[in-house]
C-alpha cells in the first residue's frame, strides 16, 4: 500500500538552477526527519533518555546546535529542542525516545511533513539572507555552532552557519517554503 | 533598527517580538469570591503610567518565551529585562 505513495519535498515545483555571477547556490536537502522534543532539562530521567538515544546531552546554551552522530539538537527554548535527523530515521529515533521517556515528563513530536531544509551557500550567503533579516550574520557574530531562530523576508526560520564556513542553513516551514524559495532566487538575483 | 535583549536569545531586532501587557498582575485566589467589580478589575484594569512600566514581552519570533521588560512609555527606552519568576530590578537601573 505503501508503495503508491511517493514522498514529494514541498519544493517540488521550484526550479534550482546554477548560480550565475556572483550569486549564492541555493539548494534543498529535502527528507529530514525532524522532531520537536521538549522536557525539563533539569530532569534527570529526561536527560539520560536524550543520552541513551542520542548519545549526548539536549544542548542548554541558548541558540547552540551540536551534532550527535547522525542528528542534531537545535536549542529553541529552554525546554524546547529540534532533532533533524536523516531521512527515514526519525520514526525509529522518535520511538527510541519515547521508550526512554517512559514516565518522564516529555513530548515527542514528529513534524517531518512540516519542515525543510535550504542551504545557501557562497560569497554573497550572508549578503543574501541579510537582504530581509535582522540578525547579525558576521562570523564574528554568528559561528558555526550557533543557531537562531528568527525572521527571513517575514517568514519564520532557524538559521545556523555551516560547519565549513560556506553559508548558511535554514530551516524552513513547508508552507512558507515556496514564498522564500522565490524570494531567495529574486534576491539572488542582484549578485549576478 | 531598535534592539530588544531576550533573557534567553539576547539582542534582537524589535519585529521578533510582541508586547503583551502589562507584568506582574496576580490571579486572585478565591476568585468565585470576588464581586464583579473585583473581578473586572482584575480582567480589565491597567495602570497606564507616564513613566517606567513594568511589561511581559514574547520573542514570537525566536524562541517563543515569556519575559518582563522595565519599559518607560515616554522614551521607549526598555532599561532592563528579565526571565518570568525573577524579582524585578529597581526602576530606571539595569
Amino acid at each position: 500500500m505503501s508503495d503508491l505513495f511517493q514522498q514529494e519535498s514541498p519544493l517540488v515545483q521550484i526550479e534550482f538552477s546554477e548560480p550565475k555571477g556572483a550569486a549564492p547556490r541555493i539548494e534543498e536537502k529535502p527528507f529530514n526527519g525532524y522532531l520537536n522534543l521538549r522536557g525539563r532539562s533539569d530532569h534527570t530521567g529526561f536527560i539520560a533518555g536524550v543520552l541513551k538515544v542520542l548519545g549526548v546531552e539536549a544542548p542548554t546554551e541558548a541558540n547552540t546546535v551540536i551534532d550527535a552522530g547522525d542528528n542534531r539538537i537545535y536549542w529553541f527554548g529552554p525546554d524546547e529542542w529540534l532533532i533533524v535527523t536523516k531521512p527515514g530515521q526519525q520514526t525509529r529515533v522518535r520511538n527510541d525516545l519515547l521508550a526512554a521517556f517512559a514516565g518522564v515528563f516529555s513530548s515527542v513530536v514528529d513534524n517531518s511533513s512540516g519542515l525543510t531544509t535550504i542551504h545557501v551557500t557562497g560569497d554573497n550567503a550572508a549578503a543574501l539572507i541579510a537582504t530581509d533579516c535582522p540578525l547579525d550574520l558576521h562570523p564574528r557574530e554568528f559561528k558555526p555552532g550557533q543557531c537562531a531562530q528568527t525572521r527571513l523576508a517575514k517568514a519564520g526560520m532557524t538559521i545556523s552557519p555551516l560547519a565549513d564556513g560556506s553559508g548558511f542553513e535554514l530551516i524552513i516551514r513547508r508552507s512558507f517554503a515556496d514564498y522564500l524559495l522565490l524570494w531567495l532566487q529574486d534576491a539572488a538575483i542582484a549578485f549576478e | 533598527m531598535f534592539l530588544i535583549e531576550c533573557p534567553w536569545c539576547g539582542l534582537r531586532d524589535e519585529t521578533e517580538f510582541s508586547c503583551a501587557g502589562e507584568a506582574h498582575i496576580a490571579r486572585p485566589l478565591e476568585t468565585e469570591k470576588l464581586s464583579d467589580e473585583e473581578w473586572a478589575d482584575y480582567l480589565f484594569m491597567r495602570s497606564n503610567p507616564k513613566g517606567a512600566h513594568r511589561e511581559q514581552w514574547l520573542h514570537a519570533a525566536g524562541c517563543r518565551r515569556y519575559f518582563n521588560a522595565l519599559r518607560d512609555t515616554v522614551t521607549y527606552k526598555i532599561s532592563a529585562t528579565y526571565k518570568i519568576g525573577e524579582t524585578p530590578p529597581s526602576e530606571g537601573k539595569k
